[in-house]
């Protein structure tokens, strides 16, 4: 190889590189096909005498150049940040939802008598217990650069809380929703996910209902018609989630806000294993929701 | 609106029929696509050709293949599909009565 060609070769091999990386977001097919159009620019710009810097000026720079190929294949960059917002606010409104029941109306244990901790220590203690929700707000608004450190770090804080200490154990439920934040526009960057995604939500969302159904089956308790109405309702949203109806996600995410409201509504000893549930069921919900939203009616954040 | 403005929004529009039309008559290389549809002033440089094959052949109106038959480095030919003649067909129909439509228009508000 003389110089010179070595030196073409630094030109081409610059421009594919760069281009290879800033089309991350499409499928490995559609990728390599744009990578050798750009591949065989080169050769026939090669052939007709022009120097690689010429062949690359004439495709634009990197940046404009895959900004088209984005454009023509309909990969709105804006459609992963949209489905990331949604979910980060949603996780910042569950945080203050449970700051809510935590401080007014779950009894601690660790107090003497029943008091809420609103009762025990004042008004205080609704700022200190909404700081969860800060963190999971902050993400929202930190430059753009550091956002995915910021969300990964918030995220890691509610699952610490979630898994931790008495009350705090409620902040599992922002914490689900903060994880779905960061998996779902990644699971959902090619476009609708794979049908795995979906099985397995599908699966999930099911898998309440038919515990019950298993137990009313086994003479464990009685389910009356309007529980077995119920059930089999739940079996079959959690079907039309596996098949990738969007709506049906929105139907699982509305039983989750039921559900968590009705943990708050009966405090008992059961309420932390409902709470699960609901959130369970509001993240698997919501997550299908905006990830198989059509671009037309995608949700606004 | 300017007449660049004009020009740009129609071609917008009729570029990808454009491609099948010149694909139409035979299988050509990028370079050559390019050449041939900037000399026409369609399209400004190779830089919107590619994005634009790119779509094309997601829809599946055309199809690369590689053909390392000549010297040198292998070349990428572009061949219309058989969707993408049908594309074309329909196309043609449109803007025919399209285009005599405005022609219509345009000749009786002169």
């Amino acid at each position: 190889m003389t110089e010179r060609d070595t030196m073409n070769a630094n030109a081409e091999e610059t421009y594919l590189r760069d281009v290879g990386k800033r089309l991350r977001s499409l499928t490995p097919e559609q990728r390599d096909a744009v990578l050798d159009d750009v591949r065989a620019h080169f050769a026939d710009a090669a052939d007709a005498g022009r120097s690689p810097e010429q062949a690359a000026e004439s495709l634009g720079d990197p940046a404009q150049f895959t900004e088209r190929v984005r454009a023509e294949l309909g990969h709105d960059a804006g459609r992963t940040d949209r489905m990331w917002r949604v979910l980060q606010w949603l996780a910042t409104g569950a945080a203050v939802f449970t700051a809510m029941f935590v401080s007014f109306l779950w009894p601690d244990e660790s107090l003497p008598g029943l008091d809420s901790q609103v009762e025990q220590y004042g008004f205080g203690i609704v700022l200190l217990n909404l700081l969860p929700a800060l963190v999971a707000a902050l993400p929202i608004f930190v430059p753009g650069r550091a956002r995915k450190v910021t969300a990964v770090a918030a995220a890691v804080v509610l699952t610490v809380l979630g898994v931790t200490g008495n009350a705090t154990l409620f902040y599992s439920l922002p914490a689900m929703l903060a994880w779905a934040a960061l998996a779902v526009p990644a699971i959902a960057r090619h476009g609708r996910p794979a049908a795995g995604w979906r099985i397995a939500g599908g699966a999930l969302a099911i898998l309440p209902a038919v515990l019950l159904a298993v137990g009313g089956l086994v003479g464990s308790y009685e389910i009356d018609p309007d529980g077995w109405l119920l059930t089999g309702g739940f079996i079959a949203v959690g079907a039309l989630i596996m098949v990738g109806r969007a709506w049906a996600g929105a139907v699982v995410a509305v039983a989750g806000v039921a559900v968590l409201i009705v943990a708050t509504l009966d405090v008992g000893m059961i309420t932390l294993g409902i709470w699960w549930a609901g959130g369970v069921l509001l993240t698997v919900g919501v997550s299908h929701a905006v990830a198989h939203a059509r671009p037309g009616q995608a949700v606004r954040g | 609106m300017s007449e660049d403005r004009i020009a740009t929004n129609l071609r917008k529009g009729v570029l990808e029929y454009c491609v099948l039309a010149l694909l139409s008559h035979g299988e050509k290389y990028g370079l050559e696509l390019a050449d041939d549809l900037t000399s026409r002033e369609l399209i400004a440089s190779e830089g919107s050709l590619y994005p634009l094959l790119a779509r094309m052949r997601e829809n599946g109106l055309v199809e690369p293949r590689w053909d390392s038959s000549g010297t040198g480095r292998p070349r990428r030919y572009y061949a219309i599909t058989d969707h993408g003649t049908e594309q074309l067909t329909t196309f043609a129909k449109v803007w025919t009565s399209l285009g005599a439509q405005v022609d219509a228009l345009l000749e009786g508000s002169r």
